[in-house]
């Protein structure tokens, strides 16, 4: 019994850590910090299904009309297990 | 634990408990994910970003806020520089997009609006458009007073009023973009608009 409640809080424990958000650089470059910031993203689901998810650096910058590109971020949430969501966010000019 | 050997004694006095002290492990997890991914709290995570410009400068980034107007939805961005020095500006930029039946390749005007407080510019430029199926998905960009901007937030409750060659529309925003305003004006514009 007393294994398995181990077991249990282990696994649980383990759900949370992946659970919540990450936000990681992808990119800098030597531009400056730019006054253009843009974003793109996209749900999937249970890590299988992601029905045409575009978080692209290319959309991100389109969508604040960014020709160069500063820096690049990308931050993924994750709802325990069920849904992931991928956001890009570009700066620039 | 043998199938065989589960009984309804056993089930309650041990099974039970497990599963109530599982499910209230994920309920307890739910709060602290949504506490600390989805609130307004730090640089990279709720309803805003915030970027390091220089020395006493910072750039804003409130994620977009949605609206709508019957068969028409829509999403509204800002970013904005917070601080002393020339890198500061007065204007805030204000990029939103329409998914609409409508094709509006031009704007010459966009006003948001509340009960006490209009921040209008009369400079829109257009950053694409795009057909997707029978909808028309079109991306603008406009600068509004920054100082006007602040004040928006002093209420919840938001307009969008466009005007292009073939005339006006409005749009109002959705509930969740209510509370995000609430929330944002706490987090964020009460200390940026603060001399």
């Amino acid at each position: 019994m007393k294994k398995v409640l181990v077991g249990a809080v282990a696994a649980v424990v383990a759900l949370s850590l992946t659970s919540c958000s990450m936000t990681l650089p992808v990119a800098a470059t030597s531009n400056p910090i730019g006054t253009k910031v843009g974003r793109s993203s996209g749900n999937s689901y249970l890590h299988l299904l992601y029905f045409g998810v575009d978080a692209s650096i290319q959309t991100a910058a389109k969508n604040a009309g960014i020709t160069k590109v500063s820096t690049v971020d990308i931050k993924h949430t994750d709802i325990l297990g069920l849904i992931q969501t991928h956001e890009v966010i570009v700066t620039g000019e | 634990m043998p199938i065989q050997h589960l009984t309804a004694g056993v089930f309650v006095s041990r099974v039970l408990p497990l599963l109530f002290f599982s499910v209230a492990m994920v309920l307890a997890v739910v709060p602290a994910c949504v506490s600390t991914g989805m609130k307004s709290s730090g640089s990279a995570s709720g309803d805003y970003l915030s970027f390091t410009v220089g020395e006493g400068v910072t750039q804003y980034f409130i994620r977009p806020l949605a609206f709508d107007r019957k068969d028409e939805q829509g999403e509204i961005d800002f970013t904005f520089r917070e601080g002393q020095g020339a890198q500061t500006m007065d204007t805030v930029t204000a990029n939103f997009t329409i998914v609409s039946t409508a094709i509006r390749k031009t704007l010459t005007a966009v006003q948001l609006r509340t009960d006490s407080t209009t921040a209008t510019s009369f400079s829109v430029s257009t950053l694409y458009t795009e057909a997707k199926g029978d909808e028309v998905t079109a991306r603008y960009s406009a600068k509004l007073p920054r100082q006007a901007f602040y004040r928006l937030f002093h209420e919840p409750v938001w307009t969008l009023l466009i005007t292009g060659p073939t005339g006006s529309m409005t749009y109002q925003f959705t509930s969740s973009s209510k509370g995000t305003v609430t929330q944002l004006y706490r987090d964020l514009i009460r200390v940026a608009e603060a001399p």
